[in-house]
């Protein structure tokens, strides 16, 4: 095998062997920011295609599962937008029903109030269960901010929870 | 997970379920980023080329195509159904005005609408119509569905000018439907007089050749082939344009913005200059009677205390339901701005939906749902601190975004980034956007 070869081969076994193991990971993610889990699992193939597609410009600056990541999240966030009228900060109307649903519309609703670096950092720690650190790559933002968007997304959804009218 | 209060995390893990029972679909991902069975190395290579001339043709601003594709614009500005292609058949035209008539928001009445070309594709006849909308051209792809899909694409005569291309993709896919299956998808745009020949690049590095006539193009492929949809392999990536025997790349964006670049990497403020709390909108919280009159569409707010139609950006027909409302009463109401976006030619409201009544800044919206349309809508509510809006491009152009009634409405290029500036009324930077 000559080099070239084994260069690109290479980026596609590294690509893969994360796809595989982070795969639950990666779409409960993406259905957090998307809302819907179908959608989620084609925003997820869809930053995989574009990983794929985009490989080579890929410079291991950080860890590729950080470069995935934003492509997912990017991705997700295209997802949802696409949806006509959701976007940061917005509600959108049939959400905001007082009744239970399997979603929980009052924790979508607080999520939803959230400013969105805050969702990010909420959704990457929880359902991806990253580290600081690991969250500080994805999103490029530094280690120290994760720890106190974490805290205020903490404050704001239990303030936010205790306003929502039940 | 141990720094989540635990009522928080049975919240989330109910909101969103771990994902079981889904398989993984690798080769799926394969097929999305372009990599076939038997590809050769060649047509890789092309991929990867394609991806960095989407870049570099977007941000090549050549005097060749500037010169040509702006000289053009002034001329197709006088589409009015005489020039250039000839009028619409009575039956579109009939069509065009009843769907006008009957929606919320109208294009100028008296629109006028051109035939620029007529092809047929797997024996069915699509008419590509061109016509005016204020300060945007506009295109309408007549065909064997109308139901579900874009009644029109416009893009901002002054963007189109000053993109500097030869041509430009308005929409990169215009999916057609029959028997619920996708069973075409068109990609069209507009292109300077000396142009002699279009080719659709996708993204495995095939080149496909558009129909071209009267300074529009469309190239139609079986399926859904917008990246929206599932056949990443087959999106279109660029258009090659000819023009006697130079050739230039434009871009074409139908995939999520990724790597976003920081405010100080376009031109315009790269530093916010003044840090806004939760603001209002005064009028609509005091009941103004500015705009139009509307019926807020929702079921809630219980109690809608303004509705009103405003018009935001003189280029575009385009059109904002407002209203403010309230939940509740006494100190325990909760106060909702409402947002209803009303497109021409689409019958009845459009989508509408609801944020809190305290605004930092914007409240963003983001528009213009489809990820092939090369020149979103952007539009959304800005607080009473935002005094006037600005939009940067990459090559330094910039533009003021119109601010009626504290709505703003724009369209930008999907291709390239854009930087979004707002300022209060001593023209201090309170927000950068980017796009």
């Amino acid at each position: 095998m000559n080099r070239g070869a084994r260069r690109a081969g290479t980026g596609l076994d590294e690509l893969e062997a994360l796809y595989r193991q982070k795969l639950p990971h990666f779409r409960r993610v993406a259905a957090a920011i998307v809302g819907d889990p179908e959608r989620a699992c084609d925003a997820v193939q869809e930053a995989f295609g574009t990983a794929v597609r985009r490989r080579s410009s890929f410079r291991r600056a950080g860890p590729l599962e950080a470069w995935v990541w934003r492509l997912v999240v990017n991705t997700a966030r295209d997802h949802a937008r696409r949806r006509d009228f959701p976007a940061e900060n917005l509600v959108v109307e049939d959400t905001r029903t007082n009744g239970s649903t399997p979603f929980g519309e009052d924790v979508r609703v607080a999520l939803a109030l959230l400013p969105e670096r805050q969702r990010l950092v909420l959704f990457l720690r929880y359902y991806a269960d990253l580290d600081y650190a690991a969250i500080a790559a994805a999103l490029e933002i530094a280690e120290g901010t994760v720890a106190a968007t974490l805290n205020a997304a903490h404050a704001s959804l239990r303030r936010t929870l205790q306003e929502v009218p039940r | 997970m141990n720094d989540l209060d635990p009522t928080l995390a049975a919240a989330l893990d109910e909101l969103v379920p771990p994902f079981e029972g889904i398989p993984s679909q690798w080769r799926d991902v394969l097929r999305r980023g372009g990599v076939g069975r038997g590809r050769s190395r060649r047509s890789r290579l092309l991929i990867a080329g394609a991806s960095a001339a989407v870049l570099l043709g977007a941000l090549a601003a050549t005097s060749f195509g500037q010169a040509v594709l702006g000289s053009t614009l002034d001329r197709l500005g006088a589409w009015t159904g005489v020039a250039p292609g000839e009028p619409a058949s009575t039956a579109q035209q009939e069509a065009f005005d009843a769907a006008n008539e009957e929606s919320y928001a109208h294009f100028p009445p008296g629109t006028q609408v051109g035939r620029l070309l007529t092809t047929t594709f797997e024996g069915e006849t699509y008419e590509l119509l061109g016509f005016r909308d204020g300060g945007s051209i506009c295109l309408r792809l007549a065909g064997p569905q109308s139901e579900g899909r874009p009644p029109a694409s416009c893009a901002p005569q002054r963007q189109l000018s000053a993109l500097g291309e030869p041509a430009a993709v308005l929409t990169a896919g215009d999916v057609f439907s029959r028997g619920g299956e996708a069973s075409a998808t068109a990609l069209y745009g507009v292109a300077a007089d000396d142009v002699d020949g279009v080719l659709v690049e996708t993204a495995d590095g095939e080149r496909h050749p558009a129909a071209l006539r009267n300074n529009a193009f469309i190239y139609l492929a079986p399926g859904n082939r917008s990246f929206a949809g599932r056949a990443g392999a087959d999106a279109p990536v660029r258009a090659i344009v000819h023009e006697g025997g130079q050739t230039l790349s434009v871009a074409i964006e139908t995939g999520p913005a990724i790597d976003r670049p920081e405010p100080g990497d376009l031109p315009g403020p790269a530093t916010v200059e003044r840090t806004l709390g939760p603001s209002h909108i005064g009028w609509l919280e005091r009941g103004e009677a500015r705009g139009a009159p509307y019926d807020w569409p929702g079921a809630a707010p219980e109690t809608v205390v303004t509705s009103r139609l405003v018009h935001p950006n003189p280029d575009s027909s385009f059109e904002m339901g407002v209203a403010f409302g309230r939940d509740g009463g006494g100190q325990e109401a909760v106060g909702w701005y409402c947002l209803s976006w009303l497109w021409p030619l689409v019958k009845g409201s459009g989508s509408y939906g609801c944020a809190r009544e305290t605004v930092t800044g914007l409240l963003p919206m983001y528009g213009s749902g489809q990820g092939a349309d090369q020149f979103p809508l952007f539009a959304g509510l800005a607080a009473d601190d935002v005094a006037s809006l600005e939009l940067f491009f990459p090559n330094g152009a910039h533009e003021q975004v119109p601010l009626v009634d504290n709505v703003y409405a724009f369209q930008a290029p999907r291709a390239l980034h854009t930087k979004l500036v707002a300022y209060d009324a001593e023209h201090r930077v309170v927000g950068i956007y980017m796009l």
